[in-house]
């Protein structure tokens, strides 16, 4: 009954890997799976000797798993890279500060230094505070928004050379859908790069990006790593659940299908006439935006002036009233206060 | 001839516990039967038996949903035999899903840190609200969507 490992011939197998469909025993798995990560290092060229890497760990499978194999490979291929784990306390009670636990413990197991930044220092507000303001129907845009900056301004903090985060194949495929289907050319375009952000901004890069979720599940599993496994409380049915459900029907009958999408995505050319917006910098924080204001600044703003859905949508027409610190009529206000739950 | 009773650990994990009240490990023991119990059974043993909400994310056509991932005696089913695997005594089945979002079920005590907002929200929330993560407002293309995957689908010939 049990298989044979069809790399040592030797032991029984524990799992058939998705993207090949080879039987590994434990071991086998360990070593493939681990070294893939290394040639997509390697072959990508993503850090250099001496650079100081942030890992984002959110205390979830993916940044727990990729803390761990950083590390491993950092000791086993002589990186030279000196590790950090760097955390966004979102301020969600029973969420965040349950899964920041798991990453103190990491920490203290994988003996790397650790940074956290809270949305409450960097912007004065909790999500929890978001979310009685805004109620769940957007609330996602916000921490979607201001994690990525905080993830930036902790790493800035602390001289970090580059960022690493946990995406997974699984997660990348899942985005060339989701921007496929939204016609959102310019993050199509980007969302297969496995290096982001280089002008300006610290780059960011996705080591794990060929690695299937089931892998990545298993390693955690066989392991025995200790990650937090709860989904965030504010996001019910989130429109990218139903992406993944597809995804995952999809990698039922054929498993290559998630290495294919972003095979797919990344050889996608855009036209040349298709417009893209420019990037610039904030007028007023001098984060990279493609309008005078960032993003995070014109959410903010919203929450502060209590007109949470500012920056929800469109919101370029008053941008410069923004700037200028100039009140809005009552009006554009009716329309921004408004919120249905 | 019939088979004796079968009794297993079942392990549920990465966010399934809480379709089984939160309940990580059960030691159960199947009936006697006349058939031996393989895996296909048992899923419908679980549902019947165990489930405590919304069997469908947790079992699809007589399968488990596609992103749980299930091993027997610490090794994937894939390997096993999947649905046809004999049940013998004393196996440990471990099912971890990998799915996001799906498992915030209203009421429920860990999730009711914000009380009376959170509770409120909760049962009148809509099916999905179209700005998972980049900020549009709800679009024509998110209403779109399921008829979207509906039809890729059917083009793909997916059940």
């Amino acid at each position: 009954m049990p298989v044979c490992c069809s790399a040592c011939e030797v032991k029984n197998a524990v799992l058939r890997r998705p993207k090949t469909g080879h039987s590994l025993c434990k071991e086998c798995f360990f070593w493939a799976f681990e070294e893939e990560v290394h040639q997509t290092i390697i072959s990508a060229g993503l850090f250099r000797r001496g650079e100081t890497v942030g890992i984002g760990a959110s205390g979830g499978k993916d940044s727990t798993v990729l803390a761990h194999v950083m590390k491993l490979l950092n000791k086993r291929h002589d990186y030279g890279l000196n590790l950090i784990l760097l955390s966004v306390d979102e301020g969600i009670t029973g969420y965040r500060d349950d899964s920041l636990e798991t990453v103190k413990r990491n920490q203290q197991q994988y003996e790397l230094p650790l940074k956290i930044v809270s949305y409450e220092e960097l912007y004065g507000w909790t999500m929890d505070d978001i979310v009685k303001q805004v109620g769940l129907k957007n609330n996602c845009t916000f921490c979607g928004v201001f994690r990525r900056q905080a993830l930036d301004r902790g790493a800035m903090m602390l001289h970090v050379d580059k960022i690493c985060t946990g995406h997974n194949a699984d997660d990348i495929a899942e985005t060339v859908l989701m921007n496929f289907l939204r016609g959102d050319i310019a993050r199509l375009r980007r969302c297969t790069f496995i290096t982001t952000g280089s002008e300006g901004a610290i780059p960011r890069c996705k080591p794990l990006k060929y690695a299937y979720e089931k892998e990545i599940v298993l390693y955690a599993y066989f392991k025995k790593l200790d990650y937090f496994s709860t989904e965030c409380i504010y996001s019910p049915n989130a429109y990218r659940g139903y992406a993944r459900a597809f995804l995952k029907d999809l990698e039922s009958i054929r498993p290559s299908a998630i290495i294919d999408i972003i095979h797919s995505g990344e050889n996608l050319s855009v036209k040349e006439d298709v417009k893209m917006p420019v990037q610039g910098t904030c007028a007023r924080c001098g984060y990279i935006s493609s309008q005078k204001l960032c993003k995070a600044c014109v959410l903010l703003e919203g929450l502060n002036r209590g007109l949470p859905k500012l920056g929800i949508g469109k919101h370029h027409k008053l941008q410069h009233k923004l700037l200028a610190q100039e009140p809005l009529t009552e009006r554009e206000q009716r329309k921004l206060k408004n919120v249905d739950f | 001839m019939m088979a004796a009773p079968v009794s297993l650990l079942l392990e549920f994990g990465g966010g399934a516990e809480l379709l089984f009240d939160g309940i990580k490990k059960h030691h159960v023991t199947l009936p006697i039967q006349t058939e031996p119990w393989d895996v296909r059974h048992l899923l419908t043993w679980i549902r019947e038996n165990l489930l405590k909400e919304r069997p469908e994310l947790f079992i699809q056509g007589e399968s488990v949903r596609p992103g749980i991932l299930v091993l027997i005696n610490d090794s994937d089913w894939e390997l096993m035999g999947e649905l046809d695997y004999t049940l013998q005594n004393q196996d440990n089945v471990v099912f971890i899903s990998t799915l996001h979002g799906d498992y915030v079920l209203p009421g429920r005590g860990k999730w009711v840190p914000l009380c009376a907002s959170y509770t409120f929200v909760q049962e009148n929330a809509p099916q999905y609200n179209g700005s998972g993560t980049a900020g549009e407002e709800s679009s024509p293309l998110a209403q779109t969507f399921d008829r979207v995957l509906l039809s890729c689908k059917e083009a793909l010939f997916i059940p």
